[in-house]
């Protein structure tokens, strides 16, 4: 495999010296699990080699007469026969791990023949190897083995592998096979079938080197099986007991009442060594599943750093008091203006009940990172936001933008190995009074308190965040007792109206999510989101995998339960043109930072950072004459290695040589349109004129 | 190929498309002990030239992947034919379907689970060299691999060969995708929604890209997407298809502009639009799912969604009828509908692109 793997990779000329450092750094970037398991293993592959020939004494003959002590003659003592017991230990451990690696190996290779073939296969050849497998996996495996072993012809070292590998496989195989029957569904498959590779082609080389990886952590399974099966036979002496092994020597030991007789260096030293061998082989095999799924690493790690983190550094910020939110509002100017211009634009967007220029949620120097071993990426950085209540507000930016772990973020939803590094959220709600809550000290319960009732969440995917087995009524039904106590009859009426309100006919209630549309689904969550009825809505991505049309219909559904109900909402998705005509205000989001804001007609009509401009001119319109279309050269930016200044920089055809210099921050667009800030110092310069013109080109 | 069929071409150089013929797919479903037949795609037909992009436009569930597939010779059409330069096409023999494969390329919508994990960008595109160029190796091989990356634009692109699929971003991915594509040299390339994986400043990017190679290599192009609006600017042709059949057909320009088929209205309506957001919200309709078509369904498969639905269109199957020149749809009341189209068009002034501000304000939720 590795051949083919490096056919096109040009070789650098190494020496000897630096193949041996890479390899060196190579152990270094295993998991400690794989190096411990591993070292151990090395070791007593070494004793099993070199052991025999260090033996002290002949293991078989008899050197002192009876039952001795550890001494400087024998290290370890002697068995009742005055034979010596590390020169026993020596000899039996190379024939146990003899008989272990080749039956493991024998296992894996049957599992592996057979798991591949059914998956590949699939068919009739899937269902007779499957049942094969199953049938071999029920088998009783120890009456099994003593049956077998009690043949002569089992009565060796050839004859124990065979029978232990032969009841080693099945496990191997089912996970092998299932691995085997994903693949064979994923689209290369398909596009190596495209390019006119073979069949026996596909299997070697484009199925096999994916299942790799498992094969190898099923051979330490089947070692570890075929080592204990080994010596749990040889003690109950089922296997020849004139050859020395470490079961045996445990059989003679208890043959002649080692326990009883108190002459623990009889049956210790082989125990240990047991144990010894197990361990390295369920370290090894930990560590290689930790280097197959890396998130088992990184979320053990994420724990230990998250817990601390969640406290924001500034203690003035969680004090709940008004005079220092002031002078913190006079220290971030902007901010404040992005007050102002909401209370301006107020009017035509907040609903009756509400005061309309009420700020409920804000978000000041917010930052998230991802803490892995490949290294910290700041998914958000630094990140200021308002939101005022009857407010949408858009934020729109790319995968990898960081919009939806600041969201998530915001609530505290987020999971290891994300950290919140700094930075606060200060809440408002009706409910609390007027009274500030900054939702990243408050306490895990106050935090649920919160959470749904007042800080609600409408999930990207319906048929994941929805419970398979239950009535959608049920559910949501569920969620209010979650959270409130109604009577029986008030919460079947609250379930009805928000049934009606988010246009799920009423018939449907009783339906499962499976029996559901997307689009009823996705209607189902914000009714869902609605039960409680919160003061925040944050929706990530509600309509994305939806259709157009069925997008355009929740789109309406909500501005309209929106203007009904007065609640927040925040406004995640991708495609800038869906907020165009649904947002009260834009924020935009590019490498982790938020990178322009303002109301969407000044976004629309007069966007300041180049990246807003770019992105607007990205989408081929339906309407009016065709424009010549842009798109943005490049690859978003990698957070791993984030370039100093703007991210924008290595895209933007306006960056000037200052922009990797500059601090990013938020400035005021103009006078005349407070609340709208652009990051983009070049933009707002006075002397960039040719850029700021608005310009629209038409082609033929 | 063989020397037969190298004759072949040869003389069917000057009308080299590849066909569909009134194709159609029925899945069959066994749900318990009730069987049932899917009638996923039923009577397409469509003909892809050289240099010319044609569009497949629909929702999920259309059945315009299941065409996409049929075309690439993945699945296996129940009904109707398949034409390679005038020729029936049958690829039963490993030898036909190599041989058609030369010819009919296709890129996939995901490019995260189109490249194997476990090879490098580099082995990718030296295999389809390999197979159907043999005897290249080495050096020419080489400079194969490194001239296709070019013309994908992966520069340098002796940086690229060594790196493994997880090691690029999706726009990179899928420009593997597409040079793996054009690796064989095909006249066809089959993009199924290239693009709507990608992030949106990067779809611009890839849909030039794969504008100039249509160009440059004279590429006939099937071009699938639920995105209407991208089909605009990128295809020569649209086709709408609604429950697995064509439902409109024309330039695309007058597809998108004046849509007679309600269901293309209602699809263009429904487009989000950031230079037309000041429009006021687009009539709209109610959301019944499409029952799933079966076979024989009498009328049109619209009827329960649209507005202008008469008896008549319950009854009987409306079938792809000229309405203009190279303009035709499926629908009892393409008159009637264009009229309503218009009248619309006309009272909303959503043509324009110079009303923003005025109307504005008309849209918000509190207005």
């Amino acid at each position: 495999m590795t051949s083919v793997r490096v056919a096109l990779v040009p070789k650098e000329g190494a020496s000897a010296a630096g193949s041996r450092r890479r390899l060196l750094a190579r152990w270094r970037r295993l998991p400690i699990k794989a190096r411990a398991g591993g070292s151990i293993l090395a070791a007593f592959c070494i004793v099993a080699i070199v052991g025999p020939y260090l033996a002290p004494y002949d293991p078989t003959s008899d050197i002192v007469s009876g039952l001795q002590a550890p001494s400087v003659a024998h290290l370890l003592g002697t068995t009742m026969t005055g034979q010596d017991v590390l020169s026993e230990v020596l000899v039996g451990t190379r024939a146990t791990m003899v008989v272990a690696f080749a039956a493991g190996a024998l296992a894996t290779c049957m599992a592996a023949l057979i798991g591949v073939a059914a998956g590949f296969l699939a068919g009739l050849w899937d269902e007779s190897l499957s049942l094969l497998t199953n049938v071999f996996l029920v088998l009783p495996a120890l009456p099994l083995l003593i049956v077998l072993l009690s043949y002569k012809s089992a009565d060796s070292s050839l004859g124990i592998t065979l029978v232990l590998s032969m009841l080693g496989w099945p496990y191997g195989a089912r996970l092998i096979r299932a691995q085997t029957l994903s693949l064979r569904r994923r689209d290369f498959i398909t596009a190596a079938r495209e390019t006119g590779e073979r069949r026996r082609r596909i299997l070697w080389a484009e199925i096999l080197p994916n299942v790799g990886s498992l094969i190898a952590v099923t051979f330490v399974g089947s070692v570890l099986y075929a080592i204990s099966a080994e010596v749990a036979l040889a003690f109950l002496g089922l296997t020849p007991t004139s050859q020395w092994s470490l079961g045996t020597i445990l059989y003679w030991a208890q043959t002649e009442s080692a326990l009883q007789l108190g002459a623990w260096w009889w049956f210790v030293p082989p125990g240990v060594f047991v144990a010894l061998i197990g361990a390295g082989l369920v370290l090894l095999n930990m560590g290689l599943d930790e280097l197959i799924n890396p998130r088992l690493r990184d979320t053990r790690r994420g724990t230990a750093t998250g817990g601390r983190s969640w406290r924001p550094t500034d203690p003035t910020v969680v004090a709940p008091d008004i005079a220092a939110h002031s002078i913190d509002v006079a220290r971030h100017g902007i901010v404040s203006a992005g007050v102002t211009r909401s209370e301006s634009s107020a009017p035509v967007t907040g609903s009756p009940q509400v005061e309309p220029s009420q700020l409920l949620l804000e978000v000041r120097g917010f930052s998230i990172t991802y803490r892995s071993t490949g290294g910290a990426v700041g998914a958000v950085r630094d990140v200021d936001l308002t939101l005022h209540s009857g407010e949408i507000v858009g934020l729109a930016g790319e995968s990898g933008s960081g919009k939806s772990t600041l969201a998530y973020g915001l609530c505290r939803l987020l999971r290891p190995p994300a950290v919140i590094e700094a930075g606060s959220v200060n809440y408002r709600g009706r409910r609390s009074g007027g009274a500030r809550v900054d939702l990243l000290a408050c306490s895990p319960d106050e935090l649920r308190e919160l959470r749904w009732s007042e800080v609600a969440v409408v999930f990207q995917s319906a048929m994941n965040a929805l419970n398979p087995v239950m009535r959608v009524s049920d559910q949501l039904i569920d969620a209010i007792d979650a959270h409130v106590t109604l009577g029986e009859d008030a919460k079947v009426e609250r379930v009805e109206r928000l049934i009606d309100l988010v246009g799920i006919p009423r018939d449907r209630m009783g339906s499962y999510p499976h029996e559901l549309s997307g689009g009823m689904r996705q209607r189902v969550m914000i009714a869902m989101a609605l039960v409680l009825y919160p003061e925040i809505v944050i929706m990530d991505e509600p309509t994305t995998a939806l259709d157009v049309v069925v997008q355009r219909e929740i789109l309406s559904q909500i501005i309209e339960l929106q203007s009904e109900m007065g609640f927040a909402v925040l406004f995640i998705t991708h495609d800038l043109s869906v907020l165009a005509e649904m947002a009260t205000r834009i924020a935009v989001m590019y490498g982790g930072r938020v990178v322009e804001v303002g109301s969407t007609t000044e976004m629309v009509e007069r966007p300041a950072h180049p990246y807003t401009r770019a992105l607007l001119r990205s989408f081929p319109s339906l309407w009016g004459p065709k424009r010549a279309l842009a798109g943005i050269p490049g690859s978003p930016p990698d957070l791993r290695n984030p370039s100093p200044g703007c991210p924008f920089v290595p895209r933007c055809k306006y960056a000037a040589a200052s922009c990797t210099e500059v601090a990013m921050s938020l400035l005021p667009v103009s006078a005349g349109e407070a609340g709208h800030v652009s990051a983009c110092p070049v933009m707002l310069s006075p002397s960039a004129e040719h850029v700021a013109e608005h310009e629209i080109e038409t082609t033929s | 190929m063989s020397d037969e069929d190298a004759t072949g071409t040869d003389a069917g150089e000057q009308s080299f498309a590849l066909e569909a013929v009134a194709l159609c797919k029925n899945f069959r479903l066994s749900r318990g002990l009730h069987r049932n037949v899917l009638a996923a795609v039923r009577n397409v037909s469509l003909r892809l030239l050289p240099g010319i992009v044609v569009a497949l436009v629909g929702e999920s569930g259309s059945g315009k992947s299941t065409v996409a597939r049929m075309l690439a010779g993945q699945e296996q059409p129940t009904g109707g034919a398949i034409m390679l330069a005038g020729r029936p096409v049958e690829l039963g023999k490993a030898r036909n379907y190599l041989a058609y494969k030369r010819d009919v390329q296709m890129i996939f919508q995901d490019p995260f689970a189109s490249l194997n994990p476990a090879h490098t960008v580099g082995y990718h595109l030296a295999r389809p060299l390999r197979l159907y160029q043999h005897g290249r190796r080495g050096a020419p091989l080489h400079d194969g691999v490194v001239s296709l990356l070019e013309r994908v634009r992966l520069l340098p692109a002796e940086n690229f060969l060594a790196k493994y699929p997880h090691e690029l971003s999706g726009g990179q991915r899928q420009r593997v995708a597409i040079a793996r594509a054009l690796a064989v040299g095909p006249r066809i390339l089959l993009a199924d929604e290239p693009v709507s994986m990608l992030d949106v400043s990067i779809r611009l990017e890839i849909l030039r890209l794969l504008d100039s190679l249509r160009h440059d290599l004279q590429l006939g192009m099937l071009y699938i997407t639920h995105d209407i609006a991208s089909a605009r600017y990128f295809a020569d042709e649209i086709l709408v298809m609604y429950a697995g059949e064509v439902i409109e057909r024309g330039p695309a320009e007058i597809v998108t502009q004046s849509p007679v088929h309600p269901y293309t209205q209602l699809l263009v309506a429904s487009a989000p639009d950031p230079a037309a957001f000041a429009r006021r919200r687009s009539p709209v309709v109610a959301e019944h799912r499409a029952t799933s078509p079966g076979l024989g369904t009498a009328g049109c498969n619209f009827a329960n969604r649209c507005p202008l639905a008469t008896d008549s269109c319950l009854e009987e199957h409306p079938v792809l009828r000229s309405i203009g020149t190279y303009h035709s749809t499926a629908c009892w009341h393409a008159e009637r509908s264009a009229a309503a189209f218009s009248a619309t068009v006309e009272a909303t002034g959503i043509t324009g692109v110079g009303h923003h501000s005025e109307a504005t304000r008309e849209v918000r939720p509190h207005a």
